[in-house]
């Protein structure tokens, strides 16, 4: 014996017909309903009608400054972005300069006594006093230096 | 790799491109966060699991707003029925012909109807009409049992027919339909 289906059933075997293939009996009970019943003639044709609009719809892609925004807030919170340190070469060139500067100020400075004034250095000395200063103004700017250095190479990430 | 699907997703959600936007950008927020779960397979799956995450962060932000207008009694947009009239950011109307002229209001209304879903319905919708995912799939991206992804789907389906009654071949049956309805 077969049973008949209600309109609502009807509606979601139409609806489960798009996921999965219909058993047999589902299909002709479906059917015979359908034949006689235009209110679930009319759920499929609108189905149809619903399902070709979508299909037409013309889905914008996301603005390069969508992209670019997305990009640094997700670097921002990256753990790693955080703690991320100096790159290698850059320590190992501070470590050269820094030994280098301690010799050259050891040797530079080995011949100097407090009393003497800047017009009595040697050369050697003035080289030292020199180097100090100089080292005192790339301590101040190398906060502004790096800062530029790493925005420049996010821009030619995000520019990839 | 992904970013226009995410970016097509989150526009059928949202409804309106400023909200998509802040959608599109949560989303890779909490993927980025989230990186040690990512299926291992890309494909579907990734793209399933990015899906994922975007519905989740979409009912956390209903959520948010729910509350901010309950309590603050912000006069913002609602939270669906006010962004159906916003910039939906997808299918702006054309010029072409007189047929492309209707269709095009088809799927105005359509997004417009869409828009105004209730979320977790909404998000149902555009996961299987928009994006083609499975009903067991979809089950599984919101946490939700299968018979239920269908029950919604059901629900969505029924309320969008409502809304484009005048485009429809059942038009002229709506109010039999509506009184039929149990």
């Amino acid at each position: 014996m077969t049973r008949s289906l209600r309109c609502r059933e009807v509606e979601r075997l139409t609806l489960e017909s798009e996921d999965r293939a219909l058993s047999e009996t589902e299909r002709s009970l479906a059917n015979a309903h359908l034949g006689g019943c235009r209110r679930c003639r009319d759920f499929a044709a609108d189905r149809t009608l619903i399902r070709r609009e979508l299909a037409a719809v013309r889905w914008p892609t996301p603005s390069d400054d969508l992209v670019f925004r997305t990009r640094r807030l997700i670097r921002g919170c990256r753990p790693e972005a955080a703690t991320a340190g100096l790159p290698a070469w850059i320590i190992v060139a501070l470590a050269v300069v820094s030994v280098v500067t301690a010799v050259g100020l050891t040797i530079g400075l080995a011949d100097v006594t407090p009393d003497m004034t800047l017009a009595d250095l040697p050369v050697g000395a003035l080289a030292a006093v020199i180097t100090i200063a100089q080292n005192a103004l790339t301590l101040f700017f190398a906060p502004v230096v790096l800062r530029t250095f790493r925005a420049r190479r996010r821009m030619s990430e995000d520019a990839r | 790799m992904y970013r226009t699907d995410v970016y097509r997703f989150t526009l059928a959600l949202a409804g309106d491109v400023r909200d998509a936007e802040d959608l599109f950008q949560e989303t890779w927020l909490r993927a980025v966060k989230a990186e040690p779960a990512r299926p291992e397979a890309g494909g579907r799956e990734a793209k399933a699991w990015l899906f994922a995450i975007a519905a989740n962060a979409q009912k956390d932000l209903l959520r948010k707003r729910r509350v901010r207008r309950l309590f603050l009694r912000e006069r913002t947009r609602a939270i669906s029925g006010g962004t159906a009239d916003a910039d939906p950011g997808w299918d702006t109307p054309g010029h072409a012909g007189r047929d492309e002229a209707v269709r095009s209001d088809v799927r105005i209304c359509l997004r417009r109807a869409v828009a105004r879903l209730p979320g977790r319905e909404r998000s149902i919708f555009v996961l299987k009409d928009i994006e083609g995912f499975r009903h067991e799939e979809i089950g599984r991206m919101l946490g939700i049992p299968e018979p239920t992804v269908r029950t919604l789907l059901h629900r969505a389906v029924r309320r969008l027919r409502r809304e484009l009654a005048e485009f429809g071949p059942g038009a002229e049956r709506q109010t039999i339909l509506e009184e039929g309805r149990p």
